[in-house]
């Protein structure tokens, strides 16, 4: 049956391979379209269980370990107690995969451990795998204590970082203890083969648990990162697969397992080294184990649902030099380089090298857990390093006055004098720059953080004339604040709260900036006849870990105000009267930069004629910078003008014959114009120059494919699915060419796997119904929308009187329109509903910052 | 003789129906073996050792709930009691509770919503720890004692905090 059904289903792809053909060179030519990125467990258990038995295979004992009879008993946590009694209290096991001990432990969990997902299978619906695939003693995990006697620096930074209470929050616990008692403890393992992975390693998540649990205090601790031996970076969700824990080598390289006096390691500090430290520790892949998540079926028992890829959206920004479409360059930065920088040590340490020592803080945007735990050098150095490095631009880019059609646009702000009245009305235009992170604003759970544009304008008595984004006084968010959020509904459109991820069916709503990318924010207000200037307009970026009504989840709503940090912002003054050009601030960019931000942000929100406008202001100030004539050519591909796109495409090549980017937009105009010979040189070339470039691979696949060259395209799409498992469009094709080439298993393989990533068609009705009832929410979700509280905007007055909660009177009431002549257009109401069925977008393009 | 005979047989009988009572009509004193807030094995783990342990009140999985987990070892005891409520005035319950440790307890920091710990000298060399918590709208109290000879103070307070912690985040 299931033979024929996967018959079927290549029979049904191979039918559609000419569409799908056409499909993808379109859609992929797409570049906001962000690939899919998905895996399946099928995929990862295999690929996991050939790591497993290498582990096995290469990591046999030493018969003669140098810690064997060490007296060093009151240092070492003991084992789970029957087992520490058979095996000598306190001594953990010398073989590093399945030693009698650990045999016997394995074989006690066994007898009542919940194998729902499977025989033998011990982390399904995570992906946690440990060397020898079966439980291993959580005693065999050397404590953070018995670290600290050395790294005492690594232990104090680590006690108050986010991995050593990636378990015990309230914050977490709150979530995963709902799935707990809904579903069943065995779905936890899904979370907590990173949140707790000695928890599912050793089976302690099983009804009537017999484990010592003592160690979920620590989480994360040395011994866990410390002992993976191989990532499924690609795969996420605790793609890992874990050693024996072992601080030391023998003389042959061999691990030993268990803790060993410190003389020995003081005596061996290489073996030791040797075996707490791998190279790929340092590399982006190893954070990605954890860094990136789905929601598979076994957990939520509906289909594959992609959670969130922070690997991907770095793979695809500047940082990661491996993708040719960014906006902009930068140098090769890895998740260490900004979360783990050297810093000088307070505390001994012997990691430490010339008095610096990597961070083992983690510094990123969790604010809630050193403020809860009273951590306040942890909570202090975080803020710090969301202020610091220059990782948002907020531009007051510019405004218009909206009293008569013909104003042209004032911009930028501060170079273009202009004149202000009172009662003009007027369009603040605000620019956001994802700058330089190396991720999205904000990257992972968007259902729990909270970052939002807060915007104000006021006269010179310091009094508000509009305020959007503001704090009520239950401390709510403004419902109508441009946020960096998302909304995922379940099975009948109703927000998921409380992270219940596993009832996730969709995404209403899911607004971020992808590294490298600007978003362009429009604020309304009117100067007030009696206004006395000069008016200060202010634009800022909070963010706030967590959203309110999650903080009131977990606590009630009688917890203390949690930390609202301003990452960015920029205020101006604004005359009323003339208004002069004035000096730059020193954190503004260029004036060039300002307007390709301006047109990055107006491709995202579909208006390409603006685009090019301002793409057209760029090659005025720059006319040597070529990405400037490629983002012209982009925005022209967008609007389908592929003849104007050429004429741009050229000029760019002419001016750098090298720009991939040029190369990689001329190649679709080529293919376009029928002319695939030259689109696949095209593409060629930039795979030669970027070969884990994921669109060039995808669209140099897709031209092989349609000159018929199967074995050539395969190639394309292996590389492609070998950068992203995920990839649909890899899956897709893959099992069109497997079965063209007589391939029927592997062609049924990647069927299957399609059809479990590909997007469910019935997702865009879950969100459609949560959108009816939050009209605030469904304004926000169109790509070309206005923040105003003008009365000519009555067609919102419903939307704004449906709100849940109401602005209090001492706000003013901050409400956003689409009401705006574009964005009412049939033309924009059918790309706004395409933007709602999930175009994302990918990041682009060239500029050192 | 055939009184005592009698006296017998009816005192067997009412044994019988109390013991087949009790296995009919489960009660909320039911005895359980599982405890929702903490499992036997970790309970070893603080307790250093082997524990019975006896369950009362609500027998669903996380209803309201005691907990009490004992290490004897000769004339060497240590327990362990961890008491859960569901109250309708969260704050006002916590006060009372809170009540219990008198005015030497000490706010804790991280504990669920609110926590005091306190410490009790008993008789007999017994030492024992309290720790009043709130999440939401459930009180736990927590009580840890021991005779065993060198345990000391500041290793059980240690001690009741890191259960604290486990009771709490459960709780969440």
């Amino acid at each position: 049956m299931r033979s024929k059904l996967s018959s079927v289903a290549v029979a049904t792809l191979v039918c559609g391979c000419l569409f799908l053909g056409s499909r993808i060179s379109l859609a992929q030519s797409d570049p906001y379209r962000t690939p899919a990125t998905t895996a399946t467990q099928t995929q990862t258990q295999a690929q996991t269980q050939a790591q497993i038995s290498n582990q096995s295979s290469s990591g046999q004992a030493s018969s003669n370990p140098p810690s064997r009879q060490m007296p060093f008993a009151t240092q070492i946590r003991p084992l789970d107690l029957s087992i520490a009694q058979q095996a000598g209290q306190f001594v953990v096991p010398i073989d590093p995969t399945m030693s009698d001990a650990r045999k016997a432990y394995a074989k006690k969990i066994r007898e009542n451990y919940n194998f729902r997902f499977g025989a033998d299978d011990i982390s399904t619906p995570g992906n946690a795998r440990v060397a020898g695939d079966d439980f291993i003693q959580p005693g065999a995990f050397p404590t953070a204590k018995y670290c600290a006697k050395c790294h005492a620096e690594a232990y104090g930074q680590w006690r108050q970082a986010l991995h050593s209470n990636s378990f015990r929050t309230p914050f977490y616990r709150t979530s995963v203890n709902i799935l707990l008692r809904t579903k069943g403890i065995e779905f936890t393992r899904h979370c907590d083969s990173c949140h707790n992975p000695i928890g599912v390693i050793s089976g302690g998540l099983t009804e009537d648990s017999k484990v010592d649990r003592r160690f979920d205090e620590e989480g994360l601790t040395c011994a866990t990162c410390h002992s993976i031996q191989e990532v499924e970076s690609t795969v996420g969700n605790g793609g890992f697969v874990m050693g024996v824990p072992s601080v030391m080598v023998d003389e042959k390289g061999d691990r030993i397992p268990g803790e060993v006096p410190y003389s020995e390691i003081l005596k061996y500090p290489k073996r030791h080294s040797q075996a707490v430290m791998k190279g790929f520790y340092r590399t982006p892949q190893f954070c990605a184990a954890c860094h990136k998540a789905n929601l598979p079926n076994p957990l939520n028992e509906y289909k594959f649902v992609r959670a969130f890829s922070v690997f991907d959206e770095w793979q695809n920004s500047k940082f990661s030099q491996q993708n040719p479409l960014t906006f902009y360059t930068g140098d090769f930065t890895t998740c260490q380089g900004c979360h783990m920088k050297r810093a000088d040590v307070a505390s001994f340490d012997f990691g430490a090298k010339n008095g610096t020592f990597a961070s083992h803080r983690w510094l990123a945007g969790n604010t809630a857990v050193p403020f809860y735990y009273g951590f306040d050098e942890q909570l202090k150095k975080t803020i710090q390093f969301l202020q610091s490095g220059n990782y948002l631009n907020v531009d007051l880019f510019a405004i218009q006055k909206m009293d008569s059609a013909s104003e042209p646009m004032i911009a930028p702000m501060g170079t273009v004098p202009f004149q202000i009245k009172p009662k003009d009305t007027i369009e603040t235009m605000v620019v956001i720059q994802n700058k330089n992170i190396g991720h999205s604003l904000i990257p992972e759970v968007r259902d729990l953080y909270e970052a939002w544009v807060e915007f104000t304008a006021k006269d010179a008595s310091g009094a508000e004339i509009y305020h959007s984004g503001f704090l009520k006084p239950d401390l709510m968010l403004d419902p109508r604040a441009h946020s960096f959020t998302n909304r995922p509904v379940d099975m009948n459109g109703e927000f998921v709260d409380n992270h219940k991820v596993w009832t996730i069916h969709s995404a209403a709503y899911d607004n971020t900036i992808q590294s490298g990318r600007s978003t362009l924010v429009r604020y309304e207000f009117r100067v007030p006849p009696n206004a006395k200037g000069p008016l200060t307009v202010t634009a800022r970026v909070n963010y706030r870990h967590l959203r309110q009504s999650y903080l009131n989840n977990i606590f009630g709503k009688d917890h203390p105000a949690y930390p609202v940090i301003e990452l960015a912002s920029r205020t101006r003054a604004i005359n009323i009267g003339d208004n002069p050009a004035t000096t730059a601030d020193p954190k503004d960019n260029p004036d060039w930069m300002r307007w390709n931000n301006y047109g990055i942000s107006c491709l995202d929100q579909l208006q390409y004629a603006d685009a090019v406008n301002a793409f057209s202001e760029v090659i005025k100030l720059r006319p040597d910078y070529s990405d400037g004539y490629v983002n012209i050519g982009l925005a022209d591909i967008l609007w389908e003008k592929y003849g104007s796109a050429r004429m741009s495409l050229e000029k760019a090549l002419s001016l750098n014959p090298d720009s991939a980017r040029g190369l990689y937009y001329m190649a679709l105009v080529e293919r376009r114009e029928a002319h695939p010979d030259r689109a696949i040189a095209d593409l060629q070339e930039v795979v030669a120059k970027f070969p884990r470039s994921r669109d060039a691979r995808r669209e140099l696949g897709v031209s092989y494919y349609q000159q018929h060259r199967l074995e050539d395209a395969r190639t394309q799409f292996e590389a492609l699915q070998a950068i992203d498992p995920d990839d649909v469009a890899a899956h897709y094709n893959l099992a069109i060419l497997y079965s063209r080439m007589g391939k029927k298993k592997e062609a049924a393989q990647q069927a299957k796997l399609f059809e479990t990533k590909k997007l469910d068609p019935e997702a865009r009705g879950y969100s459609l119904g949560f959108l009816t009832r939050h009209p605030e929410i469904s304004t926000e979700s169109v790509p070309w929308h206005m923040h105003s509280d003008l009365p000519q905007y009555s067609e919102d007055q419903s939307a704004k009187d449906s709100q849940p909660q109401p602005a209090p009177p001492s706000k003013p009431n901050s409400k956003q329109t689409n009401s705006a002549k574009k964005a009412n257009s049939p033309e924009h109401r059918e790309i706004s509903a395409d933007y709602g069925a999930g175009l994302t977008r990918s990041s682009d393009a060239s500029q050192k910052q | 003789m055939a009184v005592n005979l009698f006296r017998t047989i009816e005192r067997t009988s009412v044994g019988i129906l109390a013991l087949a009572l009790l296995a009919c009509c489960p009660s909320a004193a039911e005895t359980q073996q599982s405890c929702s807030w903490l499992n036997a094995a970790t309970a070893e783990g603080f307790l250093g050792g082997p524990v019975t342990i006896t369950v009362t009140g609500d027998s669903k999985p996380f209803g309201d709930a005691t907990c009490e987990f004992v290490r004897q070892q000769d004339k060497q005891v240590s327990k362990l009691r961890i008491e859960v409520d569901t109250v309708a005035q969260p704050h006002d319950a916590f006060a009372t509770y809170a009540g219990h440790c008198g005015h030497q307890s000490a706010p804790m920091t991280a504990i669920g919503n609110e926590a005091v710990i306190c410490s009790r000298k008993e008789k007999h060399h017994v030492v024992a720890e309290r720790v009043v918590g709130r999440v939401r709208d459930r009180i736990f109290l927590l009580d840890v004692s021991s005779n065993v000879p060198h345990a000391d103070q500041a290793n059980l307070q240690k001690t009741a905090e890191q259960i604290s912690q486990q009771v709490a985040g459960i709780l969440f």
